[in-house]
């Protein structure tokens, strides 16, 4: 790379000083070495620690968790909420092919799959990963899911197959990279830990701000 | 009642004086203390290696600064590279146009925001608003800012200078079509009213704006932490999205941002994390279900290229947590409005001579009582005490203080150098301090009567340090009595 065009990037240049291919080298040592940070030990654990360590950290952050045997038991636990929450057998869900054949075959709730309306309440989503470190959900865009999914309902419930949750937000950025070309990333990839909150009144903790008032993740063991 | 605003003519002095007869003012500023300072406290004593981290977080921060063209110059590439466009912004106007002219060009009826602190730096509403845009925030704290045609206090906590009862009077008068007999007395009814009034604009708005927390040079892609989803609202439904980021917010790797996402949460709000953190790579691909069709970053430079050449760089580090403000005592005491523009705190003392000139805010670093809690509390270690220190220096050799006390630590410095003479001043004037003391305190001094105005001094022990010191060796036996 050569002197910068760019009038900008020059005063930056110009404000370092130095040799320029110096910084270059140095910069494609960095990028190619992708050096982890320090991991601290509350991202470490194993594989059985995972799941429970992610559902005591999302209850922290006040999501709802709930495991659940098989797949074959959504439907059911799906509509014990909906009642719980006084809410029609109406669902939006992203339209993954593993969504669809959990959700579809059950006649007694009405399951839209593809973008959410305003009208919507209940929103259901397939997180790629999830991580136990922070009790996050890790969501990324794409043809079968749509990023407002997350954020317009005010119920966002997540069916987190078991085996899908690591210890690190490393391993969810890697796992979510993973079978793509050059580790290229979907267009928005969604850390969502709790349901939407604010403290900018007195500074006093309130759940529900403009994004979802309730996360309910339903923990699938057999998955 | 209205605060103090930002350049609203009043020196430094004035504003701390009306902030500190401010009941409600203080009142508010207590919340800071019982909320985010406890937070922080709990959330770091949960991660042993946070010191760790704060090493860690410092070094990608110093490194990339170091870098900072290059890193700037690969992010920018992979940005266009996924089809988004790059716009390099001098100074606040050249932000401030360029922003305007992509609304413009987009048709922009409505324009949603999230929070950005660069967009209070530049001033992007004022501007808009003159080009006859409609521009809305909807952070809840930058929403009630804005209703009031106030400024923010706070970094984080925008509206922290501001009670429940603020928020219904604003909202009454804002949300006139709603019931005028409706219960506005709970934060819950509050906070209802702002997300339904403010659902309707986010599915109406044609452009979204929102400041990013760090930009990643790997990938391109802008990571953006929040917790109301109001932002991700912001830039998932409008056609365009424009994330605003100062050229400082680069870092090399996803990896990096990662350590710095985990000290970011926890020092600003005391949690493990957010309920947001979002990485944006560009506008909607072929065939994703949602998105916007154009995705703008604008970097904007507005002074801190000269910032990176001084002694003051390492205040470029800041990854606006607010950690500083929270813990420090001046804050706590005069709330955020005092300090005069976007930044307050000990890293606005740093930052808003650093960036609007030394000559027009020569009081801010002089602002701190040099207690060190700020120091002891950033989670990218910038070492705010000794960067405010430097400013009172400069202020000194370029002459923009007053010229008695100019005098005065001229004396002062002299004598201070010579070390009998220092001792012997001391001795002298703890004489003179005693001699006014009553019963232990001195109730008013001469010449400097406003330092006893409000307080007592305390009177100085008979011996100094140093005389005590000597006398205890000269007589070990006599133990340290005076």
């Amino acid at each position: 790379m050569s002197t910068p065009a760019n009038p900008l990037l020059a005063a930056i240049a110009a404000s370092l000083g130095g040799d320029r291919a110096v910084r270059c080298e140095a910069v494609a040592r960095r990028l190619a070495a992708r050096a982890p940070g320090p991991l601290p030990a509350s991202a470490r654990c194993t594989p059985e620690e995972a799941a429970p360590l992610f559902a005591a950290r999302a209850g922290a952050a006040a999501a709802v968790v709930e495991s659940i045997a098989a797949p074959g038991t959504l439907p059911s636990a799906l509509r014990k909420w909906l009642a719980e929450w006084q809410l029609a057998p109406e669902l939006v869900a992203s339209d993954d092919p593993l969504l669809r054949t959990w959700l579809a075959p059950d006649s007694r709730c009405s399951v839209r799959f593809g973008s959410p309306l305003p009208s919507d309440r209940v929103g259901v989503v397939l997180p790629i990963v999830a991580v136990a470190e922070s009790g996050t959900l890790v969501l990324g865009s794409g043809a079968t899911h749509p990023t407002a999914l997350a954020f317009l309902p005010d119920y966002l419930v997540a069916i987190l197959p078991r085996s899908r949750i690591v210890p690190s937000c490393e391993t969810a950025l890697e796992r979510v990279g993973s079978g793509r070309a050059e580790r290229s990333l979907p267009r928005c990839i969604n850390f969502v830990t709790g349901p939407s909150r604010t403290a900018d009144i007195e500074e006093v903790l309130l759940l529900g701000a403009h994004g979802p008032r309730t996360l309910l993740v339903l923990v699938v063991d057999n998955l | 009642v209205t605060h103090a605003t930002a350049n609203d003519g009043a020196t430094f002095a004035e504003r701390a004086r009306t902030a500190l007869g401010d009941a409600a003012l203080r009142g508010a500023l207590g919340n800071i203390q019982t909320h985010l300072v406890e937070g922080r406290a709990r959330a770091v004593g949960a991660v042993p290696e946070f010191e760790q981290l704060r090493d860690a977080a410092a070094e990608i921060k110093e490194h990339t600064l170091a870098h900072l063209d290059v890193y700037l110059e690969r992010f920018a590439e992979r940005v266009t590279g996924a089809g988004g466009t790059v716009h390099w912004a001098t100074s606040a106007r050249e932000a401030n146009e360029i922003v305007g002219s992509l609304c413009r060009a987009a048709r922009a009826r409505l324009i949603v925001k999230g929070k950005s602190m660069v967009s209070e730096e530049i001033g992007l509403n004022d501007h808009l608003e003159r080009e006859g845009l409609r521009v809305l925030e909807t952070d809840l704290g930058e929403y009630i800012v804005q209703l009031r045609r106030d400024r923010p206090s706070h970094i984080v906590a925008p509206a922290v200078h501001l009670t429940r009862r603020d928020y219904a009077a604003a909202f009454r008068t804002a949300h006139a079509r709603l019931d005028p007999r409706r219960k506005l007395d709970e934060p819950n009814a509050l906070l209802a009213e702002a997300r339904a009034v403010l659902r309707e604009q986010f599915l109406t708005a044609d452009v979204g704006i929102t400041g990013a927390n760090f930009l990643v040079a790997e990938t391109g892609t802008a990571v953006i932490v929040t917790n109301e989803g109001n932002a991700d609202l912001s830039m998932t439904l409008p056609r365009v999205h424009i994330v605003l980021a100062s050229i400082e917010k680069v870092v090399p790797t996803l990896a990096d941002a990662l350590t710095l996402v985990r000290v970011l949460a926890r020092s600003a709000t005391g949690q493990a994390a957010t309920a947001y953190t979002s990485w944006v790579s560009g506008p909607a691909r072929a065939g994703d279900a949602d998105g916007p069709q154009a995705f703008h970053v604008v970097l904007i430079d507005n002074g801190r290229t000269q910032l990176l050449r001084s002694s003051e760089r390492d205040m470029l580090r800041c990854i606006r947590c607010g950690a500083c403000m929270n813990h420090c005592p001046v804050y706590g005491a005069i709330g955020g409005h005092a300090y005069g523009w976007v930044y307050p705190g000990p890293m606005g003392a740093v930052l808003t001579p650093s960036l609007e000139g030394l000559a027009k805010h020569r009081d801010l670093p002089n602002a701190s009582t040099f207690c060190g809690r700020c120091d002891s509390v950033c989670p990218v270690r910038i070492p705010l005490t000794r960067l405010m220190r430097q400013l009172r220096e400069k202020e000194f050799t370029q002459r923009l203080g007053g010229e008695v006390p100019r005098r005065l630590l001229s004396l002062w410095g002299w004598i201070a150098a010579h070390p009998r003479l220092y001792r012997l001043s001391v001795r002298l004037l703890t004489l003179g301090l005693r001699g006014l003391a009553r019963r232990g305190r001195i109730a008013r001094l001469p010449f400097v009567t406003g330092w006893t105005k409000v307080r007592d001094l305390p009177a100085p022990a008979r011996r100094s340090f140093v005389d005590a010191w000597l006398h205890r060796r000269a007589s070990p036996s006599a133990g340290d009595r005076s």
